[in-house]
């Protein structure tokens, strides 16, 4: 019972407009509509101004949708919920908490505290901090800041992991090794994970659904469902096909223009 | 050749050595030579102004003779406490040869007028003529400036905080602030001293007005610089907003607030010394003045070395106090 987590999320018709400081009104998102299966991994990717950042936030209920709605388990969403956890782009740990601090927020915040002191610990072994419990954020590293942030959000029990670009600012072999402890974390707690991110290697590393977003406004573009039970590897051949694919969606892949720059 | 160089360079090395070892050991006996001289200035030199001598000039640098003496000792022993001292032995030196200078233009040569600028010894006698009244009015002071500055630091943060936080209450209660918030609080005391039953309870409404204004200004200054995402994290990790207003906005603000609180200590004291000066019977500030009543500026220089020590130590523990709550900031920023 305490562990049955779902997090099936269906959008429809989401439509997302803002104002500028000018008064010019420009539509985010347009005509989203799609559903997500209970403990799916699903990516969006795109270009920039996409509203990959604003679907996630909506769903995360730090912002609403103009019209539309984002249901949760058929439940409306509506503000913010330690359900619908969102990691973003910047560690954002409050700085005069230390780690340990820091992990245990969410529960505290839930006054849940008291009977989940273990897990505070369990979680931050699981992303090897370990021993770095009492350090204040400036004295971590990115990569390390970023695993705490993590499992800020995972100690919460989320029934859906939202990742806004949480490894865009880590170096290359930090960004890897995130990547493996995310997707053991997210095999283990079954919870849905839906990862906003440039990457296109990323993407199709990690996810099984990858949402191709077209931009201004926002539409879905393609929706390209991969293998669930393909073998995860960098260097697959089913990869790098992939990878080729996605990019010529994105306009980046050069496969008639032969104006090849000379290096 | 080359083994007549080394040997040259590890004996210029020794000579340094030697040469920081003997400089050390000069600065270290500098307090003492120094009040021998202060001792032999005063006892030697005769008085030119016609005041009588106590003795207790003498007798303080008697003994601070045989102190410097005595630590001087202990730091050839004890070579960590020995090189501390050292280090501030010249500083030492320099308050002894100071008094000296003070003594000889008083005293001996009577080149200030009286009584206005009395010698060191007419000073330093008031601490055992007056101590017990001077240490009563400490006492006094001190109850009434804490009793005002707790006060007013928390009735400073709940509106802060109250500013910061809540639009509504800015419209109402911030044009009061700008307007009313500028006002020293000492121009309140001739309504304060009616409006209130008792100076006392004045005086402290006084002093917390004081404090009130910069706290509630950096506080709600620091809860209005909060970055937002911190309140974003917070409300998705299920935060509410109790939880937003005293575990985000009031923490991440403590850096400002703890500049209100250190502006209102300033303020505080300013206004405590003029309240007692004008309304209140006893205190520090009421010491002063009365003192200067009867021309016994000497009492007044005791009592401003009285204050001198009272408010350092005050400003000291709000450091402290500082230093616990934001030990974090360690390594990112440098007060």
């Amino acid at each position: 019972m305490v562990d049955e987590r779902k997090g099936a999320l269906s959008f429809r018709n989401i439509h997302k407009e803002f104002i500028d400081n000018d008064g010019n009104k420009f539509v985010a998102l347009d005509d989203f509509s799609m559903d997500i299966q209970p403990g799916s991994f699903v990516s969006l990717i795109g270009p920039s101004g996409c509203g990959k950042s604003t679907l996630l936030r909506m769903i995360a209920g730090l912002d609403t949708p103009t019209s539309g709605e984002i249901l949760l388990d058929n439940d409306k969403i509506e503000g913010t919920n330690h359900e619908r956890g969102l990691v973003f782009q910047q560690a954002n740990l409050f700085p005069w908490l230390n780690v340990r601090e820091n992990v245990a927020t969410g529960l505290i915040a839930r006054k849940v505290y008291k009977e989940n002191k273990d897990e505070v610990d369990k979680y931050i072994k699981l992303v090897g901090l370990s021993g770095f419990e009492k350090s204040y954020p400036h004295q971590l590293s990115g990569g390390m800041a970023q695993r705490v942030s993590l499992v800020r959000v995972l100690v919460n029990k989320p029934k859906v992991l939202l990742l806004d670009e949480p490894l865009g600012a880590l170096d290359a072999f930090t960004r890897m090794n995130m990547q493996e402890e995310i997707l053991k974390i997210w095999k283990e707690q079954k919870v849905t994970v839906i990862l906003v991110t440039h990457d296109v290697d990323e993407a199709v590393y990690m996810s099984d659904t990858i949402v191709i977003l077209s931009s201004r406004p926002g539409r879905i573009q393609e929706v390209i469902k991969l293998r669930q039970d393909r073998t995860r590897s960098r260097n697959y051949p089913d990869f790098v096909d992939l990878r080729t694919r996605i990019l010529e969606k994105l306009n980046f892949a050069s496969t008639e223009d032969t104006t090849g720059y000379v290096i | 050749m080359a083994s007549n160089n080394r040997e040259t360079i590890s004996d210029i090395k020794i000579n340094k050595t030697n040469k920081a070892k003997t400089t050390g050991i000069i600065k270290g006996i500098l307090p003492a030579v120094i009040i021998f001289f202060a001792i032999a200035e005063h006892l030697l030199i005769p008085n030119k102004q016609v005041v009588s001598t106590t003795g207790v000039y003498n007798k303080v640098l008697m003994a601070s003779l045989i102190l410097s003496i005595a630590v001087f000792i202990i730091s050839l022993i004890n070579k960590k406490f020995g090189k501390a001292y050292f280090y501030k032995a010249p500083f030492i030196a320099a308050v002894f040869l100071f008094l000296a200078i003070w003594d000889v233009v008083t005293l001996k040569l009577s080149l200030l007028p009286l009584p206005f600028f009395p010698g060191p010894d007419k000073v330093l006698h008031v601490f055992v003529s007056d101590g017990a009244i001077l240490l009563k009015c400490a006492l006094y002071s001190v109850r009434l400036l804490l009793c005002g500055y707790l006060l007013g630091a928390s009735f400073g943060l709940f509106t802060g905080t109250l500013i910061g936080w809540n639009q509504r209450a800015d419209y109402w209660i911030g044009p009061l602030l700008r307007i009313i918030g500028p006002i020293p609080a000492t121009a309140w005391i001739p309504i304060a001293l009616v409006a209130f039953p008792t100076s006392f309870l004045a005086s402290i409404f006084l002093i917390a007005l004081a404090v009130w204004f910069p706290v509630t200004v950096m506080t709600s200054t620091g809860i209005h610089n909060v970055q937002n995402s911190y309140f974003e994290v917070a409300k998705t990790l299920g935060g509410n907003q109790k939880f937003l207003v005293f575990k985000v906005a009031i923490p991440a603000a403590m850096p400002s607030i703890f500049i209100g609180l250190f502006m209102g200590m300033g303020t505080s004291f300013a206004t405590l010394i003029a309240a007692e000066m004008l309304g209140v019977k006893a205190g520090l500030g009421w010491y002063i003045n009365w003192s200067q009543g009867w021309a016994e500026y000497n009492k007044v220089y005791a009592c401003l070395i009285v204050l001198a020590l009272m408010f350092s130590g005050l400003i000291k523990l709000l450091f402290f106090v500082k230093d616990k709550l934001l030990g974090w900031q360690k390594g990112l920023i440098k007060w």
